[in-house]
């Protein structure tokens, strides 16, 4: 009953509550990050982590740092975090925190898929893989030739095995049809997401629902911008869009005739909360619309923390956490490409 | 003067209720007094407890000042405690003539009331003040300028005000027309005696 969850929440979810509000005060601060953009070298931006949460895991790194040890190492604790979370929880905490990672599971399957279409080695695939995403037979997907032996051979025994059903073709695996499929993933994996949330009610269903809503929006906005000009149909397009969400379903009919980007900001300034986004853009650039998207998620991510006694804040700090290793990525890159003018470009401030 | 006379035909209801004894009223206002405040004060130990030691882990310093959280919650359990021991103070044996008559009737009726009141009233005390100790101990932890410093007399003397004082007001007065005080019998004869006079 929408209330009422203060009176038993906590008995099964109130320590690992407490613990993700805990670990949501240790993200870096605005301060943090005028700090490491005023770095010379990689080997500062290493000092300057080490007096935050992230000390324990660079400190052992030898002297030529790379931005991709940086990375990882960020990326670990963030895995680490997660695990001790999961290992804590009990239903229905546990599968809400299962869902938060098949997206990153769905990226790793289509990785996999492209490299060896494009004859990379495997195991260098694997170690591009994202942790949260890995499961057992991850590597086995190299040997699949089509979407069904893919289906047949290795993911009917994952998580994702339900999202196929909308996906198997005996066609080849080639570029185009791996984006389609990796779209198609995602969807049914929101879709999938929102029921659940939908089910578990209350606060977590309220706030889940806006953040999904805006994720699936932000996904359709980018399918429209990335297939202009390529040789998808419309009907193809309106299929790769969720089935919620503010813009569906009206807002979907007019995205998938959009042309040019200047018709798709038509089409999106109808809605208040997306005309605010794209009146910050003058006409024709789409540069800046990744940054401005990511910022209004950073800002409706914060506001999950607003609520007690719901799982929306677990959810909200793994992504606050993803973005602020983007966040470093960045800056590591600048500093280490020595364009530090640039830095400002692309860093979203949490707080 | 017995009950029968004041609920009329036998076959009713109203007839069956009154013809419980006061007794089995009163041992269950008791009861509930007790029962139930502490059921209020655990289930908020429970619910402020576990945001407490979550959050300590990361923020060690909060715990000794938001121990206040878990004392307020213990309280109520107390005020439930003590109304039950001055309930059970109010019952007195009488004697079997004397069961139902319409004094005795309200007296049983005065303590179950009483014990309901306070029962209840702490369980959703116990409750509130523990959901709002987890909030002080999440945001206490975050930011330690939101520790809530008055909250003294919201969770402390509203609740002893109200659970206590209310049904001090419902108890039956303790004089001597209260047919629950031990009639002595020798007063008694005197008093049959005095009659024929």
């Amino acid at each position: 009953m929408y209330g009422f969850e203060a009176l038993t929440f906590n008995i099964h979810g109130g320590y690992l509550e407490a613990i993700v509000r805990g670990h949501r005060a240790t993200l870096l601060t605005a301060s943090d990050y005028n700090n490491l953009c005023q770095c010379e070298t990689l080997d500062d931006i290493k000092m300057h982590l080490s007096a935050t949460e992230y000390g324990p895991y660079l400190q052992n790194e030898p002297s030529p740092l790379h931005t991709t040890t940086i990375v990882e190492k960020c990326t670990l604790k963030l895995v680490d975090e997660y695990k001790h979370m999961l290992c804590q929880a009990t239903e229905p905490l546990s599968t809400f925190l299962e869902y938060i990672t098949y997206g990153h599971m769905i990226d790793n399957v289509v990785l996999i898929v492209t490299g060896t279409l494009h004859e990379r080695d495997v195991q260098e695939l694997l170690e591009k893989c994202h942790p949260l995403g890995m499961f057992d037979s991850i590597a086995s997907l190299a040997v699949a030739q089509n979407m069904s032996e893919l289906y047949r051979l290795v993911l009917v025994d994952t998580p994702l095995a339900p999202y196929f059903s909308q996906c198997i073709t005996s066609e080849d695996l080639d570029d185009m049809n791996i984006e389609i499929m990796r779209n198609t993933l995602y969807k049914a994996y929101l879709e999938d997401f929102y029921r659940f949330c939908q089910k578990l009610g209350g606060a977590t269903a309220e706030i889940m629902s806006d953040l999904l809503s805006f994720e699936a929006d932000r996904r359709a906005v980018n399918i429209t911008i990335n297939s202009i000009g390529t040789e998808l149909t419309r009907d193809d397009r309106r299929k790769l869009y969720s089935n919620f969400g503010l813009l569906y379903p009206y807002g979907h009919e007019e995205l998938a005739v959009c042309e040019d980007i200047d018709q798709v900001r038509g089409a999106m300034e109808k809605y208040p909360p997306y005309q605010s986004l794209f009146s910050k853009l003058s006409y024709g650039e789409s540069q800046l619309l990744d940054k401005a998207f990511y910022e209004e998620e950073v800002k409706r991510l914060c506001l999950a923390f607003e609520q007690q006694f719901h799982y929306a804040v677990f959810f909200a700090y793994m992504r606050l956490r993803e973005q602020e290793i983007r966040n470093l990525m960045w800056i590591s890159e600048c500093v280490a490409q020595n364009q530090k003018s640039r830095v400002h470009d692309s860093v979203i401030f949490i707080f | 003067m017995s009950g029968s006379t004041v609920a009329g035909d036998p076959s009713t209801w109203a007839h069956a209720l009154v013809k419980i004894s006061p007794y089995t009223f009163s041992a269950i206002g008791i009861a509930v007094s007790i029962g139930v405040s502490v059921l209020g004060a655990a289930w908020g130990i429970y619910i402020t407890g576990s945001s407490l030691i979550g959050a300590a882990i990361k923020a060690p310093r909060i715990t000794s000042k938001n121990l206040i959280s878990v004392i307020f919650c213990e309280a109520v359990a107390i005020y439930g405690v003590i109304v039950a021991i001055i309930l059970q103070t109010k019952l007195e044996s009488v004697p079997q003539s004397l069961l139902y008559a319409p004094e005795s009737l309200r007296a049983g009726y005065a303590i179950f009331a009483s014990g309901i009141i306070v029962g209840f009233a702490n369980l959703v005390c116990g409750l509130c003040v523990g959901i709002i100790g987890s909030s002080c101990a999440l945001s206490d932890a975050q930011n330690s300028s939101l520790f809530l410093k008055h909250r003294g007399l919201q969770e402390h003397d509203i609740p002893l005000l109200w659970s206590v004082g209310v049904p001090w007001t419902c108890l039956p007065p303790s004089e001597i027309s209260n047919p629950f005080l031990q009639e002595d019998p020798y007063v008694e004869e005197q008093r049959g005696n005095m009659d024929l006079l």
